[in-house]
């Protein structure tokens, strides 16, 4: 037997196995994380599906969309102009006069450690009306869940826009790397 | 020079080619096990479907866009207007996500097969001219 051919080839065949089984060391954890972070987005649904159903479903407190004043006394915000799904775009605008941080504290998730993430996309299908509010998406987690919601914008002129609304939510410092 | 490769070589290449198979298929199966890290799941369709029904009853009704009471006033009605309520009622929902309609006066849509995700709604309409409720659903799906 020639111990210097089988020294070469034992090197060199478990040299692909050790690679290998640095690749599935990887591959393997990013998946068990990528798992918990999915865990932990879902858990976040009914409170994501909360806001979606208190801002499309509700009017809110009166005229806490006319001023920074009144903003700051609204005991709740909704969006809609009467009936169900039904957008103001008074009110849309109304989300101005709230910081992200602001906006989060009006929708009831207001934390003293600043635990949660709030981002709320308002698009008409025609392009027409484009708003964002809250925090920016956190570039780095997959922890954010996204809820699409339906809803249609009443114009000025009465002109109804069919719109989705996007309600972004997460927890800061929770979840895997992306 | 020895060479690289002899009888006793090949069989140490074939045992790692081997492990190999074997470490590659643990890793397919690890691959395959884990979850979509972002949810939207089968329970959203629900919402979904709340949401799109609040719209089409609660939006004003025009020709090009027809409200669901005005499309359900009459089976004249229905044969005019139900092609634009399907035409809004598909560009409203997210990619990948499908609507199927029934009612007296006929279907919008097409149902889904065997195994699909979906979330069936039903709802009552008032029939307008005839003065009947008339009992509907709304399924939304997933292929």
């Amino acid at each position: 037997m020639d111990e210097a051919a089988f020294s070469v080839d034992f090197a060199a065949a478990y040299t692909v196995m050790a690679i290998l089984f640095v690749c599935i060391f990887f591959t393997a954890t990013n998946a068990i994380s990528t798992r918990y972070t999915a865990g932990y987005a879902d858990e976040l649904r009914p409170l994501a599906i909360q806001v979606g159903d208190e801002l499309l479903k509700t009017p809110g407190s009166p005229y806490w969309y006319m001023d920074p004043s009144s903003s700051k006394n609204a005991t709740a915000i909704g969006l809609t102009e009467g009936g169900r799904n039904v957008l103001s775009t008074y009110k849309i605008e109304g989300l101005n006069f709230y910081n992200a941080s602001g906006l989060k504290e009006a929708l009831g998730l207001s934390d003293k450690d600043e635990e949660y993430g709030l981002r709320i996309e308002i698009k008409s299908l025609d392009g027409t009306i484009s708003r964002t509010y809250g925090y920016p998406l956190p570039p780095d987690t997959r922890d954010v869940f996204k809820s699409p919601r339906i809803a249609t914008i009443k114009d000025q002129d009465g002109i109804y826009r069919d719109a989705s609304v996007i309600i972004y939510l997460w927890r800061k410092d929770v979840g895997a790397v992306a | 020079m020895a060479p690289l490769l002899n009888d006793d070589g090949t069989v140490h290449m074939i045992e790692a080619a081997l492990a190999s198979v074997l470490v590659l298929a643990v890793l397919f199966f690890v691959n395959s096990t884990a979850i979509q890290a972002h949810g939207e799941r089968p329970n959203d369709l629900g919402v979904l479907s709340s949401d799109l029904l609040d719209v089409l009853t609660c939006r004003g009704s025009s020709l090009e866009h027809p409200g669901l009471g005005f499309t359900l006033s009459s089976g004249e009605q229905w044969k005019h207007s139900s092609a634009a309520l399907y035409s809004d009622m598909e560009s409203m929902l997210p990619d990948g996500v499908y609507c199927y309609m029934a009612t007296p006066y006929g279907t919008l849509g097409q149902a889904p097969g065997e195994g699909m995700e979906s979330y069936s709604r039903p709802f009552l309409a008032y029939g307008g001219q005839s003065g009947q409720i008339l009992d509907c659903k709304l399924v939304l799906w997933r292929a």
